[in-house]
């Protein structure tokens, strides 16, 4: 038992983790439109979730703070309090500590618990503190709102719970005494336990639970907290609740005697047996709460469980791994049913490429994140740093939409905040001084994700000071990396800052000096064998850019000849086709072609990539489009569209540019992806 | 393969290359497999042959006669790819090492096997492992991933000559003793 709750406690920290990222990102949007009531919703919805489950997991500190903060978005929610930036920092940094709560090993720490006690202190602080400050237009509302009392907030009252938690509610690791003592927490209980649907010995499973209670509270916290108690078990059980008095019942002495009697005759008491204690009191007002309430809806459920599951990744490994198998086959299929020209058989084979190609994608899709995810973090540096150093910066995305593998999205992160940490610290000048240089006061850090043939390309700009290559070459020059008759371009003077050991500011910051550099970023990116490129000027500001290649792809391509070889040029890059006399590339010197009365520059692939033989008379023109350049490509013959399963040449290949990735086609022969990057890189040096 | 189990299997592949035999720990090869088309990559060093297809996985194929410096693998009956281990920068993969011929696996007790020799070039001789002695006659063990890091060609006159050299001390060390 012991270790099964253990994992369920893992499971809820992966699911609490979850719901911290969402509320971070939620609070990161509230500051932007601090009036929006479905993100109120939100966060709301998130710190209860995070409270119940905290409570029932065993995460007390984590539980009984998020209940601090949902008491201060309570009262925003209900109009008493309006939302404020230093309120949002008093959260932002509590959502730091949620995260930190979660590690039950350092929990006990004496920095966590004094971050404990400062952020609760805060928190009441802001509460006092923003409490006075209620807008007028709100107390009208909220006059018309105490006309009529607040279900939560009323007063003492007495309720009858019966609960059946299902046969199979101990399989879920569900403790029910825990569920119980949340119960009798809320105030005074009497609770009858029986059984129910007992079946014979021979068939009794020890698993199984066919206990039901029925339980008399009284307390003054409202049916909500009552329901909240059952939150996590309704989709499986029978809850049922009513009201029976508005005051304790306990004080009253026929009640204690019949229900004293009652419990000791029989074993199921229901609420009828009481039916006489409620008329009394009973408010007309009310009955729509005294109906059965039942919380449980099958249906309901099952709408909330299928809108998003959690899988293992090493599932979906598998999975794409029998995708890719699937589509090499399939093109297998392909080349046997043009062999054979049976009408049938090419049919079915057209259904299958369908298939395959739909399967392809959606299983494709499930491996993949957008961009976006990451962004929250990024945006709660750039706010916070900015805030601290005194600067105003705002944080700006496009093309966030981009998506990319999971894991290299995680090992994306930590060099992305760096980059940004360095913009943000070195970067953007401080207000007064970007107005000095006639710029805007507010400072920008945008990121732009997008796809580049088969490579994913994140740049990172600032229009902040930018890096003075005098100043880089100088400091080089110090830390004995270059000497100083070394001839060095400005780009290549940029680019030693990625090595090793080299930091332009001399002095140690806290934010972006702590002993890590952008070689370490440079590192990083190459360990998920990716590129980094910086390009700045000063005043204008910095660019960094890190290409990424698309692993675990499956792309459309153009399948083409060369010589023996087979090569794939990515289809979404590829434009038009024209055959051309072979002649024409031999003896053409500015390299451009003229094509449907269009200059076009051209390679030829042929010479570029050394292959030798015979030229046809005859060849193909591919005209690709990359990144707004039109250039041609000329390959000896076309052959068709097909589905290529990338596979990377490997760690001996890495110094090859021209091919980005090898596929296996349908008769076991490999083609080479041709990288039209490489050749747009050569057409504008 | 665990480094535990490479010392407790003590198994040696031995393959021909021109007139000299090598000899790899049977731990780092995976497979051996017949000649076959390989595709070439443009624009890459003379020795990397290519690629083949490995089970449906892109498998690099190094011509290892042009990484030790001798004329380019003619094909024949007996040529053969063997699927080795190797680590190149704490990375594990897998390359294809063509061959003249594959010999024989051979048992090499600790005691055939001598510590790689310090004379000659120490650069070189970071390339082999061990020699090891059969029947008298030498062989070099190679250490793949010193191999596999340098991106050089490396001349195989020297590694032999290493060999003549450890085989002249020990016969001379077996005399005197």
């Amino acid at each position: 038992m012991l270790t099964s709750f253990e994992n369920f406690q893992s499971k809820f920290i992966e699911e609490a983790l979850d719901n911290i990222n969402d509320l971070e990102q939620a609070l990161l949007e509230l500051e932007l439109s601090p009036c929006n009531k479905d993100l109120l919703e939100r966060v709301f919805r998130v710190m209860h979730s995070l409270k119940g489950g905290g409570a029932m997991f065993g995460f007390d500190q984590l539980s009984e703070f998020t209940h601090r903060l949902e008491s201060i978005y309570d009262l925003i929610r209900s109009g008493k309090l309006c939302v404020s930036s230093s309120l949002l920092s008093v959260t932002l940094k509590s959502v730091d500590l949620l995260r930190d709560l979660l590690n039950l090993d350092a929990v006990d720490s004496t920095e966590i618990r004094s971050r404990y006690k400062e952020l609760s202190l805060a928190i009441e602080e802001a509460m006092q503190h923003e409490a006075h400050k209620v807008i007028a237009s709100v107390s009208s509302f909220h006059q018309k709102k105490s006309e009529k009392p607040d279900e939560h907030t009323v007063g003492m009252a007495t309720y009858y719970i019966h609960f059946y938690p299902g046969t199979h509610i101990l399989q879920n690791g569900t403790n029910l005494l825990y569920l119980i003592d949340e119960l009798r927490a809320l105030g005074q209980m009497y609770s009858i336990a029986g059984v129910r649907n007992l079946p014979a010995l021979e068939e009794f499973s020890p698993l199984d639970s066919f206990f039901f209670w029925d339980f008399f509270l009284a307390t003054d916290q409202g049916a909500d907290a009552i329901k909240d108690v059952f939150i996590f078990v309704e989709d499986d059980s029978v809850v049922e609740m009513h009201k029976m008095s508005n005051s304790s019942l306990f004080e009253n002495s026929h009640f204690m005697e019949r229900l004293n009697g009652l419990a000791d005759k029989q074993n199921d008491i229901g609420f009828s047996d009481f039916a006489d204690f409620m008329g009394s009191e009973e408010v007309p007002s009310e009955a729509a709460d005294s109906t059965p309430e039942i919380v449980s809806k099958q249906d309901n459920a099952n709408g909330r469980s299928s809108s998003s599951i959690r899988v293992s990744s090493e599932k979906i490994d598998g999975l794409m791994n029998l995708v890719s198998e699937l589509v090499i086959t399939q093109e297998r299929l392909n080349l046997i049913a043009s062999r054979y020209q049976i009408p049938e058989l090419k049919m079915v084979t057209e259904r299958v490429q369908k298939l395959t190609g739909m399967l392809r994608d959606s299983a494709f899709s499930i491996s993949l994140i957008p961009v976006e995810n990451m962004l929250t973090r990024f945006q709660r540096l750039v706010r916070d740093l900015s805030g601290d150093l005194g600067k105003q910066i705002v944080f700006t995305a496009t093309g966030t939409e981009t998506e990319m593998d999971k894991t290299m999205i995680d090992s994306l992160t930590d060099p992305i905040l760096h980059i940004i940490r360095n913009s943000i610290d070195h970067g953007i000048e401080m207000p007064d001084e970007r107005l000095r240089k006639g710029k805007p006061a507010k400072g920008t850090i945008h990121l732009k994700a997008g796809y580049s043939g088969a490579n994913v390309v994140i740049t990172i700009s600032d229009d902040g000071a930018g890096i003075d290559v005098r100043k880089v070459r100088q400091k080089a020059i110090e830390k004995e990396i270059i000497k100083e008759s070394d001839l060095l371009t400005e780009q290549e003077i940029l680019n030693l800052v990625f090595l090793p050991g080299f930091s332009t500011l001399g002095s140690v910051t806290e934010l972006s000096g702590r002993g890590v550099g952008m070689d370490v970023v440079k590192r990083n990116i190459g360990a998920i064998r990716g590129e980094v490129g910086i390009t700045s000027e000063v005043n204008k500001g910095t660019v960094i850019t890190i290409t990424l290649p698309l692993v675990l792809s499956i792309i459309d391509g153009l399948l083409v000849r060369i010589g023996q070889n087979k090569y794939v040029i990515p289809l979404s890059l590829t434009d038009r086709i024209y055959p051309v006399e072979s002649h024409l590339l031999e003896n053409n010197f500015i390299q451009v072609m003229t094509l449907d009365n269009e200059q076009v520059p051209f390679f030829n692939l042929r010479r570029e990539m050394g292959i030798g033989g015979e030229a046809p008379a005859r060849c193909q023109m591919v005209v690709v489009n990359h990144t707004n350049i039109r250039m041609a490509l000329s390959v000896d013959q076309v052959i068709g569209k097909i589905q290529a399963v990338l596979k990377p040449l490997g760690r001996l290949y890495h110094d090859q540019k021209m091919v980005s990735a090898a596929t296996i086609m349908g008769d076991g022969t490999i083609a080479l992806v041709l990288d039209v990057n490489t050749f747009v890189k050569q057409l504008l040096n | 393969m665990s480094q535990d189990s490479e010392l407790k299997i003590n198994s040696y592949l031995s393959f021909r290359l021109g007139e000299e035999i090598f000899a790899l720990h049977v731990g780092r090869v995976h497979k051996i497999l017949e000649m076959t088309g390989i595709t070439e990559v443009p624009c890459a060093p003379d020795y990397m042959k290519g690629v083949i297809n490995l089970r449906g996985n892109v498998l690099p194929v190094v011509d290892t006669r042009v990484k030790f410096g001798m004329s380019a693998v003619e094909k024949s009956k007996t040529t053969s790819i063997l699927v080795t281990e190797v680590n190149i920068s704490g990375e594990n993969v897998l390359v294809g090492l063509m061959v003249d011929a594959v010999h024989s696996v051979l048992k090499l007790e600790q005691d055939d096997l001598l510590p790689p020799p310090r004379i000659g070039d120490k650069y070189r001789s970071e390339f082999i492992s061990n020699m090891a002695r059969v029947k008298d006659r030498f062989y070099i063990v190679l250490n793949m991933d010193a191999l596999f890091s340098s991106d050089e060609q490396i001349d195989l006159s020297e590694l032999t000559q290493i060999k003549s050299q450890v085989s002249q001390i020990s016969e001379v060390n077996s005399e005197i003793k």
